[in-house]
């Protein structure tokens, strides 16, 4: 049982650097080539897991063939579009101008319902409101509406709005994050008056303490343990 | 640049590593089934000192290259040309000629498939 835990913690190893090697991806935003791996990796792993008659390298050495296929695809698709349409294909616009492409559609596989079920899941309802909708080579579905149906944004109101650029955690789960402190420019010292001038517990105390670049704070105090 | 280095370097390695042990588990298996090939002659000639000398130094070796083949050979194989090799043993030990003849074949048939399955031809790929 115990080479059995051992080779599980070793494949799992294995599996987890192959993923960093492989990238940030999510599953529903892999390309068919990237799936297949995934998938074949999986399996290749579970072998010498369930029979540990089967030696470890019969799963490390595919393992690291595929990931060094991958990185050289991914390597080609990089540096060629025609390499790139041959593995991961070519989006598909299934909406142009607010008219369906019906021939996009047969060859893509999606039926009405589908296609009706994708845009609700983007908020359209009205087929005439879109000018384009692609299927991306991902599997995602990308929605452009004309410009009179885009939702408004700032710039069309053109009103003036200071950017609060993006909010970092000083204090997580009652921990300090001192890279983060000094983007700020708090010290520990600074940190513990803030805290005492606004009557608020300990940075232990805290759950979560985030400053913008506007210096906006925002601080949400652990639950108490009933 | 650093994916096509890295995934060079990683498809090199591995590819170099198998062609490595390939060639390694050619030879020494070769080894044991060119001593087999001698103990079988032995054995019809009655020469029960000289094949059980060569027996016990392919056992010896054997046993002291296990932990290699074990991380490059399915365990099942090993353990039937173990069996193989000290049946093999005990029918010299017991001057027993047809019973020992019979087993060196078992594991020299044995050792022959082991190392088509793992040597590269078009046969074992497909």
């Amino acid at each position: 049982m115990i080479i059995v835990l051992c080779r599980a913690a070793i494949l799992f190893v294995v599996i987890m650097i192959s993923m960093r090697i492989l990238g940030k991806r999510q599953l529903g935003e892999m390309e068919p080539a990237e799936f297949v791996i995934a998938l074949v990796i999986s399996d290749l792993a579970s072998v010498p897991i369930e029979n540990i008659g089967v030696p470890l390298l019969y799963a490390l050495f595919p393992i690291t063939l595929l990931v060094s296929l991958e990185l050289l695809i991914t390597y080609g698709t990089l540096k060629s579009l025609n390499f790139r349409i041959l593995v991961c294909g070519k989006p598909s616009i299934v909406i142009e101008n607010g008219k369906i492409n019906q021939s996009e559609m047969s060859k893509s596989r999606i039926s009405v319902n589908e296609l009706f079920e994708q845009l609700r899941g983007k908020n359209v309802s009205d087929i005439s409101q879109v000018k384009y909708a692609i299927l991306e080579t991902s599997g995602e579905f990308n929605v452009i509406l004309f410009s009179e149906h885009s939702p408004v944004t700032v710039s069309d109101l053109k009103i003036e709005y200071e950017d609060k650029g993006l909010p970092i955690a000083v204090i997580d789960d009652g921990k300090l994050i001192k890279k983060n402190m000094r983007i700020r420019n708090i010290d520990r010292q600074w940190l513990d008056s803030y805290l005492k001038k606004r009557k608020l517990p300990q940075p232990k105390e805290i759950f979560l303490m985030t400053i913008d670049d506007q210096g906006n704070i925002y601080i949400s105090e652990k639950e108490r343990k009933r | 640049m650093k994916l096509l280095i890295i995934g060079l370097a990683m498809l090199l390695t591995v590819t170099l590593l198998c062609y490595a042990n390939q060639n390694y588990l050619k030879a020494s298996l070769g080894t044991v089934i060119h001593d087999l090939d001698t103990i079988l002659v032995d054995l019809q000639n009655e020469k029960w000192e000289s094949a059980d000398e060569i027996t016990k130094s392919i056992i010896d070796g054997w046993f002291a290259k296990k932990g290699y083949y074990m991380s490059v050979v399915t365990h099942e194989h090993i353990h039937s040309v173990e069996t193989a090799l000290i049946e093999l043993q005990c029918s010299i030990e017991n001057r027993v000629q047809e019973e020992a003849i019979k087993s060196a074949r078992v594991v020299q048939t044995q050792l022959e498939n082991l190392l088509s399955e793992e040597v590269l031809s078009l046969a074992s790929v497909l």
